[in-house]
């Protein structure tokens, strides 16, 4: 079965966030925060949010990690628990002036 | 000594251990010889990083070993340390960047990174980055090397760096040294950060000079901070008044049944002392406080005097390196700031600014020649500070020259930055900012000539602007139509503080109850207890940033998951009020005890173990991996029923085998059972599995961090653990997929994983059976991993191989 999440985030919003270490940690892996900049922090908690909505459960944010490859396309490195319902799993980022927005497409079983 | 490269040779000497480091979860030491290793091999990090002398290095973090590693390592290599308060916005490190030129930045990953292009370094990955360099060999320095570039100004105006020299800094620690002498087992608690001079010298150069231990905790809140004072019997304490201020009062709050009459005794000191007695046994290690950054209250300090822990109180300046006067026990006279401090000289003006002197004041700042040349008056370097000095040398200060305001936390905020984003808001034709006055330094009020618009949401608005040391902290209108002004225009300040002082006419603040009010800083929107959070505009973001500042300011655990787009304010409300009554109820530290240990191995020896063996054919492989181990480990294992854990340790050295708490299921002991007959199974497996086995424990969803905590204090006392990532016990055979919880464990606690794999056990005793059939069952010993800078995910993710493969 195919499933798809997408979500859209105000980056002036994440940028009054970063300055609360707390929620740093409780959303983002150390790798996702290199770098801290806003643009870059609203794409990666985009892409989660549209993890979580496609596969309908709430969001437990240090269970995936959103990575970059070699040729600086992102992709998500999933937790164990996924791995029964997810067989594969596609993400693309996209920002532009003050948004940034995500869509994450899965494929289950 | 001349230069710090003598203190930083003299560690490689020093025995004992000089900094540990609290994460939150666990604690870590290193040793003075460490620290020299770790200094040296940074420095050739710089090396590597191209960082030459005379360049400067930006340090932006809170306290902890890495900061003062690559502090130690800027010395050796020669750089210049830029440090920046954490308090400060990106903004500030962008202007100070520009500046300095700095080719390289040292912070954590949980700070914003500047627009320049610049280099990186995230204090999490330091240690590992290091291990394997050579070290930098110590070279010679010149007294008058820069060593540090002290920023002490505000952001909208050109922040002024102070230029710290070798001899500025050891003119400081060698006067110090004359006031405050070692004693033995000397540890300091570091409570203020680094970036401040004060701290610098007296809480991180001195006791590393005294081959003192420093300890930094994992948080700064009173509780913690007493907490920590007892356990690590801490002998030496370096404050802000604001800080002794907020201690007193949970002092207070905790002894208020001896703490008043105490009070009130002050005529009887005898009877005084008896009172206080609780108080002191707590504090039973102190010998020394140590209060300075903004002007102490004289009834704070008789208070600890009283105590029976008199206070060593300074006054000095970022540009003097620290201390410029001294109070002391015996050397002390009230409402003054003390004698002047071994090496300095002071003088007062005509019109009574006072200046000072000594091998401790700064050369000036830096790239300012204009600034500077205004700072010094015929070598006299120009406090800006106005007091006069009585007949035996006691300095008492009248106030300062400038109108800058000292606030309660020590930090100097330019009223100009502060008026100017006023300014910026529509509807606003001036603005006055004065420090008023508070028992403790001063506070940010605004005074505001509006046109038009709502006063609360320009303050808000303007708070935007400035950064966390500049807020805002109370406003008023004013009623007339201008200012009172000078024949040149400028604000009279003081007649308008002196027309606050007498009453003015203001709004009052609307007290709503701390949950609301928490929910109204994030929507402009009317709050009412049926309001839903999506209703009241609350974005999925806001609802994260909302359980996070719940969790803050109400230091509560929230799970967020219970915030939704349809959950009312009530809802929310019943949510913290449930959060606040769970406690540590289910952590049982009294089955560490020895004589439990021993009776527990005893039994489990005598009884559990040969009752395993009737049932179980054991047989076992790869016992070699586990050797010549060290130290507390996490071994991992699946789980096919409950034979696991006894099958498990008659398989492991005795080493581990007596020293192993076992992590538990805590929704299996204490989940909502409704038959009494279940609630009763709930508790006798609940006394079974933590007093015979030593259970933990280990929730599988929430109220993580508060078992995370107390695995961090079993490997702390060198216990090891036995995890069973996939939660619950397979039903086919086919091992479930691990938990996420082995990652939190395996990153905090830094020990080696030990994967292991159970076969045959679910043909023994299988999940839903109550009777065991004896059967062969086959222990796998793996190869110990250990983990550095993965993350959680990708550490589940390898942990789960790790077994499978086996």
């Amino acid at each position: 079965m195919l499933k798809a999440g997408i979500d859209l985030v105000f980056i002036p919003k994440m940028q009054d966030m970063l300055a609360d270490h707390t929620f740093l940690q409780k959303v983002f892996h150390e790798g996702e925060r290199m770098p801290a900049t806003a643009e870059h922090l609203a794409g990666v908690y985009a892409a989660k949010e549209a993890f979580f909505k496609a596969i309908s459960t709430d969001p437990a944010w240090l269970s995936i990690e959103i990575k970059k490859m070699p040729n600086g396309e992102p992709c998500l490195s999933l937790a164990p628990v996924f791995a029964e319902q997810v067989k594969k799993a596609s993400v693309s980022i996209s920002h532009d002036n003050d948004y940034a927005i995500a869509q994450v497409i899965l494929e289950t079983t | 000594m001349k230069t710090l490269l003598e203190l930083v040779a003299a560690f490689e000497k020093k025995e004992g251990v000089a900094l540990t480091y609290f994460t939150g979860y666990r604690h870590f030491s290193y040793t003075y010889k460490e620290l020299y290793t770790l200094a040296c091999k940074a420095a050739t990090l710089l090396e590597k990083n191209g960082i030459r002398e005379k360049d400067c290095v930006l340090l932006w973090g809170y306290n902890r070993p890495e900061w003062i590693i690559m502090f130690f390592a800027c010395v050796i290599r020669g750089a210049r340390v830029v440090p920046i308060d954490t308090r400060h916005n990106v903004a500030f490190v962008e202007k100070v960047l520009a500046q300095t030129k700095a080719p390289l930045l040292v912070t954590s990953t949980t700070f914003p990174l500047p627009q320049q292009k610049i280099k990186v370094e995230y204090a999490e990955n330091l240690l590992f980055s290091i291990q394997a360099l050579q070290p930098h060999p110590l070279r010679q320095a010149r007294e008058d090397t820069i060593v540090e570039i002290a920023y002490t100004s505000g952001t909208t105006g050109d922040p002024k760096g102070a230029l710290l020299t070798h001899k500025n800094l050891c003119a400081s620690l060698l006067s110090l040294e004359l006031l405050i002498k070692p004693h033995n087992n000397m540890t300091l608690l570091s409570l203020l950060p680094l970036s401040h001079i004060f701290e610098l010298v007296g809480g991180m150069l001195l006791p590393l000079y005294f081959g003192a231990r420093i300890v930094y905790p994992p948080s700064l809140k009173p509780s913690m901070i007493l907490d920590c004072i007892r356990k690590e019997s801490v002998t030496a304490l370096l404050l802000v008044p604001r800080l002794l201020e907020a201690l007193t009062h949970r002092i207070q709050k905790k002894y208020g049944s001896f703490f008043q009459p105490a009070l009130t005794c002050a005529a009887l000191p005898v009877l005084q002392r008896l009172f206080f007695a609780p108080v002191r046994h707590l504090f039973a290690s102190l010998k020394v406080i140590v209060v300075g950054g903004a002007p102490l209250d004289a009834e704070l300090e008789r208070i600890w005097e009283n105590m029976g822990f008199p206070l060593i109180h300074g006054y000095g300046l970022t540009e003097t390196a620290a201390l410029l006067t001294c109070l002391l026990p015996d050397v002390h006279r009230h409402g003054s700031v003390g004698k002047v401090v071994p090496g300095v000289t002071l003088n007062i003006t005509d019109d009574g600014e006072i200046l000072a002197q000594g091998d401790n004041i700064f050369s000036g700042y830096f790239k300012n020649k204009d600034k500077t040349r205004d700072t010094f008056f015929n070598g006299w370097f120009k406090t800006g500070d106005v007091g006069e000095i009585d007949a035996d040398g006691f300095l008492f200060i009248k106030g300062r020259k400038k109108d800058m305001v000292k606030t309660r936390s020590g930090v100097n905020v330019y009223p100009e930055d502060v008026e100017a984003a006023l300014k910026k808001q529509k509807g606003v034709k001036d603005a006055c900012v004065i420090g008023i006055p508070t028992r403790q330094g001063e506070e940010i009020h605004a005074v505001l000539l509006l046109e038009k618009g709502n006063p609360a949401q320009i303050v808000a608005a303007a708070n935007k602007l400035l950064d966390a040391t500049q807020q805002i902290a109370d406003y008023s209108v004013w009623p007339e139509r201008d200012f009172p002004r000078t024949t040149t225009m400028k604000i009279k300040k003081f007649q308008v503080a002196a027309s606050l002082q007498k009453g003015m006419q203001m709004q009052p603040a609307q007290v709503l109850p701390p949950v609301q009010a928490i929910i109204s800083q994030l929507t402009s929107k009317n709050i009412s207890d049926n309001a839903r959070l999506g209703d009241l505009g609350l974005s999925s973001l806001d609802r994260v940033e909302l359980a996070s500042r719940l969790e803050q300011q109400l230091l509560c655990d929230i799970d967020e998951n219970g915030l939704r787009t349809e959950t009312t304010v009530k809802e929310v409300e019943d949510i913290v009020a449930r959060e606040m009554k769970e406690r540590e109820q289910y952590i049982r530290r009294w089955t560490r005890w020895r004589v439990l240990q021993w009776t527990r191995v005893l039994m489990q020896h005598l009884f559990f173990f040969p009752l395993t063996a009737l049932f179980c054919r054991r047989k076992c492989t790869g016992e070699e991996h586990l050797q010549d181990l060290q130290g507390p480990v996490i071994f991992v294992v699946n789980h096919q029923s409950h034979f696991d854990t006894p099958v498990l340790l008659m398989s492991i050295p005795f080493r581990f085998r007596a020293r192993i708490a076992p992590a538990a299921w805590q929704e299996y002991f204490f989940g909502e059972q409704k038959e009494w007959l279940m609630k009763l199974w709930q508790l006798v497996t609940y006394n079974f599995t933590t007093i015979f086995w030593n259970g933990f424990m280990f929730p599988q969803t929430k109220g993580f961090r508060k078992s995370l905590r107390y695995a961090g204090e079993l490997v702390d006392d060198d216990w090891s653990l036995l995890v069973f990532p996939e939660g619950a016990r397979t039903t086919t055979g086919k091992m479930l997929p691990f938990k996420e919880g082995i990652g939190f464990l395996a990153k905090e606690l830094r020990i080696p994983i030990v994967p292991i794999k159970l076969d045959g056990l679910m043909r023994v005793l299988p999940a839903k059976a109550w009777w065991p059939h004896r059967g062969p069952v086959i222990v796998k010993i793996g190869k110990p991993l250990t983990f550095t800078t993965e993350s959680i995910v990708d550490i589940t993710r390898k942990v789960e191989a790790a077994v499978q493969r086996l």
